[in-house]
């Protein structure tokens, strides 16, 4: 009675069978094919252009280079480099850092509307450098009245400079007399205390 | 030449995303655990341009998916089956079929699921993957990395496991 009732090996082997074909043949949900094209599409861009891969970051770079160069102010330095004497040949050289004997100063990058309107302002054409400082211009007509005057006297009056520059020594040098200086107190001590 | 890899990869994706996703529920015991790991499966075969000129694709996509699926539940620290299995809760009442058995199939079968899920992994897994899509032991040992005699000897352990556990329940319920 029991072997009856006791099922076969057979029939556990049907059971486990189907049981094992609901267990590992799950069906994915609807649009999983669709889902993976979909991924793999977005990821195509890379895989079909592999050179993008370094085309990118050089086109980046190379925008990168055309939106801050002109925020590179360049212009020429109006001051002269050194400073020669009017009627004098030696010349004081004045020291200049080294931008500014290129003609170049750097400066922050600044802003692109900066940039844009520095760019688009017409820079003045500087003037040309002059070995001699101050600009060489014709005398003046009192100058010219005092340079006639020396040349005609110009024995006399190097006389008469030497002679304010140098005092005499007829004339005596007299003392200096200091009077003695005397301050009175203002609120005598109290003796009585 | 772009397009038409394109193509092929397409007709692959077609061709074997279900056994691939079989392959992957398999380890995962999850749906979208499982499909997920077949979307990232199929986009490295496509940024590495692995799949082409493969020999065998099912067994390369299941060895793939096996290894994906894998690594998955060891990050997400999930375990594939439930711990603990209550089977007298869940054992069938009888071998043969009548309209109230008719009426309670999916419980059964859902009960021997359960008495699967039971196994240990090293049985289940063999046992689970020579169910999907009729692959071999060949295949399964490629996939597992183990030697085909061990996959046919741990698939006959783990038959041989659950018929004892389905002939001592269905001994209890003819029993009652």
């Amino acid at each position: 009675m029991r072997d009856e009732l006791t099922p076969k090996s057979d029939d556990l082997d049907v059971l486990l069978d189907a049981a094992l074909s609901t267990y590992a043949n799950p069906q994915p949900s609807l649009g999983l094919t669709a889902r993976i094209l979909a991924a793999t599409r977005a990821a195509a861009p890379l895989r079909q252009f592999p050179w993008m891969l370094w085309a990118i970051p050089a086109i980046a770079a190379l925008l990168a280079v055309v939106i801050l160069l002109p925020a590179r102010h360049i212009y020429r330095d109006p001051l002269p480099s050194a400073v020669q004497l009017s009627g004098s040949t030696s010349t004081i050289p004045v020291a200049e850092p080294s931008s500014v004997k290129t003609g170049q100063v750097r400066e922050a990058p600044r802003s692109r509307a900066t940039a844009a309107v520095r760019a688009a302002t017409p820079v003045p054409e500087p003037l040309p450098k002059q070995k001699v400082f101050p600009t060489p211009a014709p005398l003046s007509p009192e100058e010219q009245a005092l340079a006639a005057a020396v040349n005609r006297n110009l024995e006399g009056v190097a006389r008469q400079v030497a002679q304010s520059a140098v005092p005499s020594p007829e004339q005596p040098v007299e003392p200096l007399h200091i009077a003695a200086i005397h301050i009175p107190l203002l609120n005598p001590p109290d003796n009585n205390n | 030449m772009v397009s038409k890899d394109v193509a092929e990869f397409e007709a692959l994706v077609a061709r074997q995303s279900h056994f691939v996703f079989r392959v992957a529920y398999a380890i995962l015991r999850n749906r979208h655990d499982a499909e997920d790991a077949v979307q990232e499966i199929f986009l490295k075969l496509y940024r590495h341009h692995t799949w082409s000129g493969i020999n065998d694709e099912r067994a390369f996509l299941a060895r793939a998916a096996w290894r994906v699926a894998l690594d998955r539940l060891s990050k997400s620290d999930r375990l594939p089956k439930q711990q603990s299995v209550d089977e007298s809760e869940h054992e069938p009442r009888s071998m043969f079929p009548s309209p109230e058995q008719q009426a309670i199939a999916a419980s059964q079968q859902n009960a021997v699921h359960r008495m699967i899920d039971s196994l240990p992994e090293e049985l289940r897994q063999p046992l689970v993957l020579s169910a999907i899509d009729e692959l071999n032991s060949r295949e399964i040992a490629a996939i597992l990395g183990l030697p085909e005699g061990t996959v046919r000897t741990r698939i006959m352990r783990a038959r041989q496991m659950l018929k004892q556990k389905l002939a001592g329940t269905m001994e209890k319920s003819y029993a009652r």
